[in-house]
């Protein structure tokens, strides 16, 4: 055990943890913030992505030693109802997830890609959002919103 | 607004609250029910207290609240599917209120009847079909109440908006909440004995044609978009409860295989950790879920010898091809002829296609939440 300083959408915060124990449960138990999911725990489906230093990381093979004093964001730090992002905005007005699972790999996959890439083709997409998992199926939906939210930022 | 209830907020409010929540003022409290309400008017339809909550009773499926707005008790789950909109609408529908004057209330088994799991995509082609026959029968109800008030035959009456009113005279009327509201519908259904995805409990009501549809078939939004898409929505994964601690199983590596030796020494430097042991159920527990994480890794098993009779990987084809066929009739209807069609075919395609054996899985892992209270 160990005492550790996250900087995690926005604010420090100090825990007690092992060095070598995912980001994943520091923020979901230590932290309480339920948005990055456990799927397959192998970092093969998504669904704990989160920003480090602005890169989408899988939380869930991450340690805590390796994310030092890197700003962590999450799904509830990148935006809210009154201020969200594009890809938020957009994945609301297409009506995107089914059950909703997965949606932190997508989001914040696609919030770095579209920060990075302006005016993305289709094939650009589907390549960036390779190697993520939706079990609904809701994969065209994703592409569009993913579309919608690039025609926002220009 | 369709208000939203879900399973993973039910530890924090008791379930008379959540009736509350969903609009009901049908909830008896227990106060006796006093006589002039039995002896009002359309008693044989309407009474204060809950009839059973059983698949034959109407009042198990819709409530029509004091305010004229329909409580519906769907025994399915929405697991993001939008059910909660589709349920909704067939309900409203058939009911003639607006979409928005129906509450859908599902995950709970003191509020709804089992009406079978989420899988499947049974939610509409099952259990709506029950909801849509039970809404109808309501429907039903509530025009011959209103005959009887009105003084009119049934088929002289139209309902608009959650109001029975005469055609071509829309003073004279009769509010849904002046008819029940308030009160649960004492009204048998005919029931098939079936509980899950079978049951199926008609009244004496046709449901609507389709081409009479105002509400069915049109896209509405959903209103659990936002809160997942903003972080603000709690899966089961996610509910914690004060002091809980966290659970992982330990599986052995063939089937069949059960645990003989356990030693819980090699899990003591671990903070809370814990060995569940009966039989061939093995677990830990530990304060923090990394502790149960890092427990299910440490914990030195012995485990008994078991050799399953499952076939080679490489000839599992092979087993799936010769294994017993087992047929389920599916009913339905049969269309043309297919002795016929091959024959007259302008080109016949021959392949062989396997579908791959994998699992069907979920996407988070399965899980659930104890919380033991009262002893």
């Amino acid at each position: 055990m160990a005492r550790i300083n996250l900087d995690v959408n926005g604010k420090v915060q100090t825990i007690d943890a092992d060095a070598d124990m995912p980001l994943l449960y520091a923020l979901r138990n230590d932290l309480g913030l339920n948005n990055p999911h456990f799927g397959c725990g192998l970092a093969q489906c998504g669904a704990c992505t989160v920003h480090v230093d602005g890169q989408p990381v899988r939380s869930c093979v991450t340690p805590l030693s390796a994310v030092g004093s890197s700003k962590v964001i999450t799904l509830a730090g990148l935006g809210t109802p009154e201020k969200p992002h594009p890809i938020q905005k957009a994945y609301v007005e297409e009506q995107v997830p089914q059950c909703g699972y997965c949606i932190n790999g997508w989001i914040m996959t696609a919030a770095a890609f579209l920060n990075q890439t302006k005016k993305p083709t289709d094939a650009q997409i589907k390549e960036a959002l390779t190697g993520l998992k939706c079990r609904c199926g809701t994969h065209m939906g994703i592409l569009r919103a993913v579309k919608r939210a690039a025609a926002m930022m220009g | 607004m369709t208000k939203m209830e879900k399973a993973t907020h039910f530890s924090r409010i008791s379930r008379r609250s959540l009736l509350k929540a969903g609009g009901a003022l049908v909830v008896s409290l227990g106060a006796p029910v006093a006589l002039d309400t039995v002896l009002g008017i359309g008693d044989a339809f309407a009474q204060g207290t809950k009839p059973p909550l059983t698949p034959d009773q109407l009042s198990s499926y819709i409530a029509i609240n004091a305010d004229g707005t329909v409580s519906a008790f769907f025994g399915k789950m929405d697991m993001g599917q939008g059910l909660f909109v589709a349920i909704g609408q067939m309900v409203a529908e058939e009911l003639d209120v607006p979409f928005k004057a129906a509450t859908v209330i599902m995950g709970d088994t003191a509020t709804s009847v089992n009406q079978g799991g989420a899988s499947g995509s049974t939610g509409i082609q099952m259990g709506g079909k029950q909801m849509r026959m039970a809404a109808a029968e309501a429907r039903r109800v509530l025009v011959d109440m209103a005959a009887a008030k009105l003084g009119l035959p049934a088929d002289a009456l139209a309902v608009t908006d959650g109001v029975v009113h005469a055609k071509g005279d829309e003073t004279k009327k009769a509010s849904y909440a002046e008819l029940i509201g308030g009160r649960y519908f004492n009204v048998e259904l005919d029931w098939n004995k079936q509980i899950g995805n079978l049951l199926y409990a008609p009244g004496k009501a046709k449901p609507k044609e389709a081409k009479h549809y105002k509400i069915v078939g049109k896209p509405i939004a959903r209103e659990d978009i936002a809160p997942k898409v903003y972080a603000q929505e709690d899966f089961c994964t996610d509910v914690k409860l004060p002091g809980m601690v966290h659970g992982r199983m330990i599986r052995p590596a063939v089937a069949g295989s059960v645990p003989v030796k356990v030693d819980e020494n090699s899990i003591k430097d671990i903070p809370g950790a814990k060995v569940v042991w009966e039989k061939g159920f093995l677990g830990v527990v530990a304060d923090k879920e990394w502790g149960a994480i890092k427990a299910a890794e440490k914990l030195k098993v012995e485990w008994s010898d078991a050799k399953p009779p499952f076939p080679d990987q490489a000839a599992l084809y092979d087993h799936i091809r010769s294994a017993q066929v087992r047929k389920r009739e599916i009913g339905g209807r049969e269309v043309g002829n297919v002795d016929d069609a091959f024959k007259t075919a302008a080109r016949v395609v021959e392949a062989e296609y396997e579908w791959p054996f994998q699992s069907h899985a979920c996407m988070g892992p399965a899980c659930a939440m104890a919380e033991v209270k009262d002893g």
